[in-house]
């Protein structure tokens, strides 16, 4: 963990320094050279301007992305494709004319985010958002990113809502917020849902309150700074309320699998929202375990997992012998098991 | 304008150009010829579909004994639709002719005791028979209508088109009145009208107006009125006197009507960027472009233009939905593209349905071959239209039950053929 927090506060400063001494440099680079001449390849990140030739958005575009692709940057193309897009108050740049002639103050912002995005920065920090369902939340490091799974746990989480639970006014809980995107998206989707948010990154409950403010919806979501692992914190959550649904997508990935991991993820995302120790169930245990304590009877638990833990997962409720069941694991969008379905007896 | 060549006119002898065509019986089918002597605003019954008409009475034996048939086989009519039809369709006809056999038996039985002597009884016995005789008719009524039974178009809506055709200006003037004669004629019946487009032309002519009609079986009502139509008059744009002839084309397109599309998930192939691999936490791909492929027809339908991958997927489900409904809608448009081609034909003078002469103040349908009078009511689209209609559509009854019999005729003669 240490070593990965290293390498992504490495690059910050590396990048710091550099888009700080860049901008002067630039002005002057676009002032006193003509076309024609072609700046040695190790320099190219500080004159893109110059070889980028005119400032159509296609040109534009396409200097980015076969920029991304030379230095093997994970999908170059459409990185490019989203980086310009948001610059121009887009998602994509497949409704805006190719020809579009960008200013200098666009341009200047593409090469900026380009750049970052040219030290393996993942494309939703390079633009500090992202959309998930309905929603464009604010994304900032090292707080994980949703995933698309995540958006239909949060679809799964509104049918159970929607179907089964019948209060007038429910609360949920969600364990292991990160940015919001699956508590937000429930307060959103049903107008008399109120959420407690707990993590235990203090960046991402700030982040959470972020998103939640920008959205509108603060008043209706209770963020808690904690180790949900500790006895003292789900005795305050137990004390809150009894719980009609809660929802996790809990770090589930084991401990030999953090390393090796595309360096968008290794290098920039919290280690802490990943790791789930030897066999990435620690959390899911925890969970498991403690959720009856805070579940109402027939209250529903959704958890995402790794594709090949809902056997293990069924073994371990069965072996607990307490009042949770699963009741049944959803496939997600790509045809993997993803999402575990349980039940307060 | 009606009015005035109509009171011009009269008085002076009457030509009659089609008076041979019209009234010549021997030019016409057998069985129309009954119709043409009888009053055909008020009745069009014909001997013909009696139980007095043996061929008829052995066709209808012909239809119980496929109904016993059927009862005895044993077919899956859950699966088989079409049989399904014709079962249904058999156990109707039947219950209907056992009532018709039950309701003569009774005729009989009364006509054997007009042997009695006592006249008191005799009367009684004469007034009940007159009473069955009507209800065998009720019944052979219904029966004709079962027979022949319903155009699964029928309680459509419809896009009306009326265009001038052979005539210039006077074409266009004669289109303009159609035109308000079917305006006025949905209001008759109770049916709203929509404005699709109309032409006009500056001396208060139509070039061509397209109308929606709305409401219960429009086009029961409408569909005989696809085809040319001609009309004989001094139009008012003529300064010479002489009689001109133009034609009007009407077309009357039945409207498809919703489709409720259902799709299967089986039927489906989702193709992303993220597809392989483990997915979740362990990868972090921003490619969020779905496509969608409908399998049994082969229909692909992508999006991109999110960055949310569901929301992609949601866009591109709307698309394939609207892409197959759009296919279903070709597929009937090319159907009514060529129904509209059989209705209005080569647009001239000889495919006809229907001629207005003003001078002789009659309107003669060219199928059934009945004759009207009153023009300037007729052309009111109340009473006058609809009592034309109604004869048309018991034309259309007779003539398919005919077809039907003509049919059994054959297959009887040909039976005996290989008997003999």
């Amino acid at each position: 963990m240490s070593h990965c927090s290293c390498i992504w506060a490495c690059k910050q400063i590396t990048k710091a320094i550099l888009s700080g001494s860049r901008s002067t440099f630039q002005k002057r680079v676009s002032l006193h050279f003509t076309r024609c001449y072609q700046p040695p390849r190790s320099v190219w990140f500080s004159s893109c301007l110059a070889e980028s030739a005119t400032q159509k958005l296609e040109d534009v575009y396409k200097y980015w992305s076969n920029k991304f692709l030379s230095h093997n940057i994970e999908e170059a193309d459409i990185s490019a494709n989203y980086i310009v897009a948001h610059v121009l108050g887009h998602k994509t740049i497949y409704n805006l004319d190719a020809q579009t002639l960008l200013n200098q103050t666009q341009v200047d912002k593409i090469n900026e985010l380009c750049h970052l995005r040219s030290t393996g920065m993942p494309v939703q920090y390079v633009l500090g958002e992202w959309d998930f369902l309905d929603l464009t939340l604010i994304m900032r490091p090292p707080v994980l990113i949703p995933r698309p799974e995540t958006e239909e746990l949060a679809l799964l989480c509104i049918e159970t809502l929607v179907n089964d639970i019948e209060i007038e006014r429910p609360t949920v809980l969600e364990i292991g917020c990160g940015s919001g995107a699956l508590s937000l998206s429930l307060l959103k989707k049903c107008p008399k849902l109120q959420v407690v948010a707990v993590d235990i990154s203090p960046t991402a409950c700030s982040l959470t309150q972020e998103n939640a403010q920008l959205l509108g919806l603060m008043d209706r979501i209770c963020v808690i700074q904690g180790d949900f692992t500790l006895n003292k914190v789900q005795l305050e959550l137990s004390r809150l309320s009894a719980f009609p649904l809660i929802v996790s997508n809990p770090p589930y990935l084991t401990t030999d699998e953090l390393t090796g991991l595309q360096s968008e993820i290794e290098c920039f995302e919290d280690p802490t929202a990943l790791d789930g120790g030897l066999d990435g169930l620690d959390i899911i245990k925890e969970i498991i375990l403690k959720a009856p304590d805070l579940l109402m009877t027939n209250g529903h638990l959704w958890m995402e997992v790794s594709h090949q833990q809902p056997p293990l997962i069924a073994k371990l409720v069965q072996n607990s012998h307490n009042d949770i069941c699963l009741i049944e694991v959803v496939k997600d969008l790509f045809g993997k098991d993803r999402f575990c379905h349980f039940q307060k007896k | 304008m009606r009015k005035k060549s109509t009171n011009f006119y009269y008085g002076l002898p009457i030509w009659r150009p089609f008076a041979n065509l019209t009234y010549s019986a021997s030019l016409l089918p057998s069985f129309v010829q009954g119709l043409i002597t009888a009053d055909s605003r008020k009745t069009h019954t014909s001997t013909k579909f009696t139980i007095e008409n043996p061929i008829y009475v052995s066709f209808l034996k012909s239809l119980v004994e496929e109904y016993n048939a059927a009862i005895n086989a044993n077919v899956d009519y859950v699966a088989d639709a079409d049989k399904r039809q014709r079962f249904n369709f058999l156990k109707l006809v039947t219950q209907s002719i056992q009532e018709l056999e039950k309701k003569q038996g009774e005729v009989l039985e009364l006509r054997s005791m007009m042997a009695e002597e006592d006249k008191e009884m005799k009367l009684l016995v004469d007034k009940e028979i007159i009473r069955l005789k009507k209800e065998v008719q009720i019944i052979e009524k219904e029966l004709i209508d079962i027979l022949v039974g319903q155009d699964s178009a029928d309680n459509k809506d419809i896009v009306m088109e009326i265009c001038a055709g052979v005539g210039g200006q006077e074409a266009m003037l004669f289109c303009a009145e159609l035109f308000l004669m079917y305006r006025n004629y949905a209001h008759f019946k109770g049916w709203t009208v929509t404005g699709l487009s109309i032409e006009e032309n500056e001396i208060g002519g139509t070039r061509k107006a397209v109308i929606e009609i709305n409401g219960e079986s429009v086009f029961k009502h409408l569909k005989y009125e696809a085809g040319v139509h001609r009309v004989q008059r001094v139009p008012k744009t003529e300064k010479a006197g002489r009689i001109h002839t133009s034609t009007v084309t009407v077309s009357v397109l039945p409207q498809p009507s919703e489709v409720d599309i259902d799709i299967q998930p089986h039927e489906l192939r989702i193709e992303t960027f993220r597809c392989s691999g483990p997915g979740g936490q362990h990868v972090n791909k921003t490619d969020s472009a779905v496509r969608i492929i409908h399998l049994p027809t082969g229909t692909v339908s992508e999006c991109r233009q999110e960055r949310s991958q569901i929301k992609n997927k949601e866009t591109a489900m709307k698309n394939l939905k609207i892409k197959l409904y759009q296919a279903i809608l070709e597929e009937e448009d090319k159907k009514r593209q060529a129904t509209r081609k059989l209705q209005i034909g080569s647009k001239g003078r000889s495919e006809k349905i229907r001629t207005y002469n003003f001078q002789q103040d009659r309107i003669t349908d060219h199928r059934s071959k009945d004759d009207f009078s009153n023009m300037p009511q007729f052309m009111l689209g109340g009473q006058g239209l609809d009592d034309l209609v109604l004869s048309l559509h018991q034309f259309e009854k007779l003539q398919l039950l005919e077809s039907m019999l003509d049919s059994y005729r054959t297959e009887i003669s040909k039976t005996k053929a290989t008997k003999g």
